[in-house]
């Protein structure tokens, strides 16, 4: 009769642990799409018992998951958003620089090509208004170049105080599933901590680790705390004292903070300011020089040669006050633009059909050694310039599509290991259902055997 | 390795996508007939096609300026024509002169005939070119080339043009030619010489003015050919520009151009790429349907 009832035992410990198992193949199913989500699995152990009345006991379900990968995988995405954020800007930068109707290049050749056509005719009202008409072309193109580099800085200042404001979310989502996890065990807490922390990487790269107090501690920036067990510090841009048109980042904690612009190693924050200070910064210097050099060059030629009045002295272009904001402030001489006659076609001595100023400013316009240090003429540093950016755009793209490969196959791995097969799932709820089903008889026919045993009593 | 079916089916979206971009491009090559857009394309070719085009356009305005040159030392060409012919009718009119059964009254006709064939070669001599200047007048291009009486006003400076990449060549000719300044006659001068021995009656005077006629006849010949020289020399540089820029365009072409065959066979591979991707995709699909 003891036996009997110890069967009861059996066969209810057998249909709730087979129950177990189907509740977590439902789980498992019902999250088949949830981005993060790392399969479990039940374990099933037999239990001790006299001699054939053993029984079967599930554990708590295990998460399908390796510490290691998920730190490549956070890795990865870091290097993933720095890539992606820095292809996408320079990309758009690019577009700006080369969609403008003449590009800087083709701006100094069409006011050079103007000054060949002049030269034939020095005394052309028409001509002479065509090259001025070229000079204002040439600096509103070098002008809307320089506002095109400053703009795509000014929103990489803006993207990297939006990316802050997310990262700092993402750090108290890291801190809150460390607390909740230190009171739950439940696997889902940890999935929802680790796709916090890889989107957190995504954003600002860095380290994280999970200590053996089970919280997870995120670094960044060569050391920088950012999330320390159930605290979280912020990230937040601040004017750069040095350079106010650039903002910096730093990690704040309270009252203390610590500037991580030049330290970040990874993440969209990075690849933004690898931009701005980088490939940006580059083209915005290169254009202010290229500015500089073609108004002090021209300017020299044309204050050496005399206009049709025969007056020499003037300058073609605004003269800069120095290299930095050339670009931007480049204009044509507002005495020359509203009257072309001014312009130095002769030379000194000369009358004023002469040419001697016309082809002086055509031979600068030919000569290879006025630009880029000497080593280039206005055209071929034009062209320089502008392909330095297609150049950084390239390898920024080359790069992405690397890291996008590199994500993908981690996303295979993961898959492999943490991913929910629908087809592996079904098996197992079949074989889970196909258990429970047969405990239940095994329940029902112990069942029966007590009542016959009971009515022959 | 083991795949799950979510897996299988990004990957085949990531593979369909994959390939519909490069189908998308390719065909973009093809009808575009431009196979670097863009500086990120190919930095390198993109360059050497801004570069070449660019330098297209310069050529191409010193073309322009050839040809307002040719065109301006044609027109010199035709009004030295006109003054060598007055010159021609002066040399005629001074055979007249000379002639031993003319009288004062006779002479001093023939005269008047020689200072209207005065005005006339002046008048051809100061004739302006495309941008209002006297052709004639060097740098001097807001003066007329000779007064009313006959004396040079401009000055001996030739105008260049630009011909080629750092290459220049004199598109004009300087009235100086015309006078005394570089060892020769005054041309226009002879004419008063003329005149002036025939009204006076002056026999030796006329026979005398023969010869300087002469000289004068050979020195706008002269510059007539310098004329002419300077025209084949643009002639020529304009030639030599027209073969640099066909140069310049094929280095373009070269550069940023596509193929068409390439482009066409491109897009191609592409499109079988695509329609396979998008088959096996379809496959993953049928295979992963609940049954």
């Amino acid at each position: 009769m003891s036996g009997l009832l110890q069967l009861l035992g059996v066969g209810a410990s057998a249909f709730q642990a087979q129950n177990a198992g189907i509740a977590v193949a439902g789980r498992n199913i019902a999250n088949v799409n949830t981005e993060g989500y790392s399969r479990e699995d039940i374990n099933l152990a037999a239990q001790l018992g006299p001699p054939l009345v053993g029984g079967v006991i599930a554990n708590d379900p295990t998460r399908a998951q390796s510490a290691i990968l998920a730190g490549r995988e956070r890795d990865a995405a870091g290097s993933s958003g720095m890539a992606s954020s820095q292809a996408s800007a320079l990309s758009s930068l690019q577009d700006n620089l080369t969609g403008l109707g003449a590009n800087v290049a083709q701006a100094v050749g069409d006011f050079f090509a103007a000054a060949n056509r002049l030269s034939v005719a020095s005394a052309s009202a028409s001509l002479r208004q065509a090259l001025v008409d070229k000079a204002q072309a040439l600096a509103q193109t070098l002008q809307a170049s320089a506002h095109a580099v400053a703009q795509a800085q000014s929103e990489a200042n803006q993207r990297i105080a939006d990316l802050g404001a997310k990262a700092s979310q993402l750090a108290q989502q890291v801190a809150a599933a460390n607390k909740a996890l230190a009171t739950n065990a439940d696997p889902v807490l940890a999935d929802q901590r680790d796709q916090a922390a890889k989107q957190l990487a995504s954003i600002v790269g860095g380290q994280a680790r999970i200590d053996s107090d089970g919280m997870m501690r995120v670094t960044v920036g060569g050391g920088a705390v950012l999330v320390d067990g159930i605290k979280a510090m912020s990230v937040q841009t601040a004017a750069n004292p040095t350079n106010p048109t650039q903002v910096s980042v730093n990690i704040v904690d309270g009252s203390s903070k610590i500037d991580v612009t030049k330290t970040l190693d990874g993440g969209q924050i990075a690849g933004e300011i690898a931009f701005r200070d980088g490939a940006a910064q580059t083209a915005a210097n290169d254009l202010d020089q290229l500015a500089s050099d073609i108004a002090t060059q021209v300017n020299a030629v044309h204050s050496a040669n005399a206009g049709l009045d025969g007056v020499t002295g003037r300058n073609l272009f605004t003269p800069p006050a120095g290299v930095a904001g050339a670009a931007a402030n480049f204009a044509v001489d507002p005495s020359i633009a509203a009257d072309p006659s001014k312009l130095a076609t002769a030379a000194p001595g000369e009358g004023t059909s002469g040419t001697g100023g016309i082809m002086a400013l055509v031979a600068l316009g030919d000569a290879s050694n006025v630009a880029g240090g000497g080593a280039r003429s206005f055209v071929d540093e034009g062209v320089r310039m502008l392909s330095a950016v297609g150049s950084a755009a390239s390898a920024a793209n080359t790069a992405q599509t690397a890291e996008s490969a590199r994500v993908s196959s981690l996303a295979s791995v993961r898959d492999s290991l943490s991913g929910v097969s629908q087809q592996d799932e079904l098996a197992k709820l079949a074989s889970f259902q196909h258990a429970a089903e047969a405990a239940t008889q095994f329940i029902s026919t112990v069942n029966n055997l007590l009542d016959n045993m009971i009515q022959t009593l | 390795m083991r795949i799950t079916e979510s897996r299988m089916m990004e990957l085949a979206a990531a593979q369909v996508a994959d390939s519909r971009d490069k189908a998308a491009q390719a065909q973009q090559v093809l009808s575009s007939g431009t196979k670097v857009a863009a500086p990120s394309d190919d930095p390198a070719a993109w360059a050497d096609g801004q570069r070449a085009a660019i330098r297209q356009t310069m050529s191409q305005s010193r073309g322009q300026a050839i040809s307002m040159a040719v065109s301006s030392l044609q027109q010199t060409d035709s009004m030295l024509s006109q003054a060598s012919s007055s010159l021609t009718q002066l040399g005629a009119l001074a055979v007249q002169g000379a002639t031993g059964t003319l009288d004062a009254t006779q002479r001093q006709g023939i005269a008047v005939q020689v200072r209207s064939l005065k005005e006339i070669a002046i008048d051809a001599l100061n004739q302006k070119g495309p941008d209002g200047s006297y052709l004639l007048s060097g740098t001097q291009g807001n003066v007329a080339a000779f007064s009313a009486g006959g004396v040079y006003q401009g000055d001996g400076t030739v105008r260049n043009l630009p011909i080629a990449e750092s290459a220049s060549a004199p598109g004009a000719v300087s009235g100086q030619d015309l006078t005394t300044a570089n060892g020769g006659v005054d041309v226009l001068g002879v004419f008063d010489t003329l005149a002036a021995a025939l009204n006076a009656n002056d026999v030796p005077g006329i026979q005398a003015a023969l010869g300087t006629i002469q000289q004068a006849i050979g020195q706008l010949s002269t510059l007539h050919t310098q004329v002419g020289s300077r025209l084949s020399a643009l002639q020529n540089a304009d030639d030599a520009r027209q073969a640099f820029e066909i140069n310049l365009a094929n280095q373009h072409a070269a550069a940023v151009e596509a193929d068409p065959v390439t482009a066409a066979s491109n897009l191609t591979r592409a499109s079988t790429v695509l329609q396979s991707s998008q088959a096996a995709a379809q496959q993953i699909i049928a295979m992963l349907q609940p049954r």
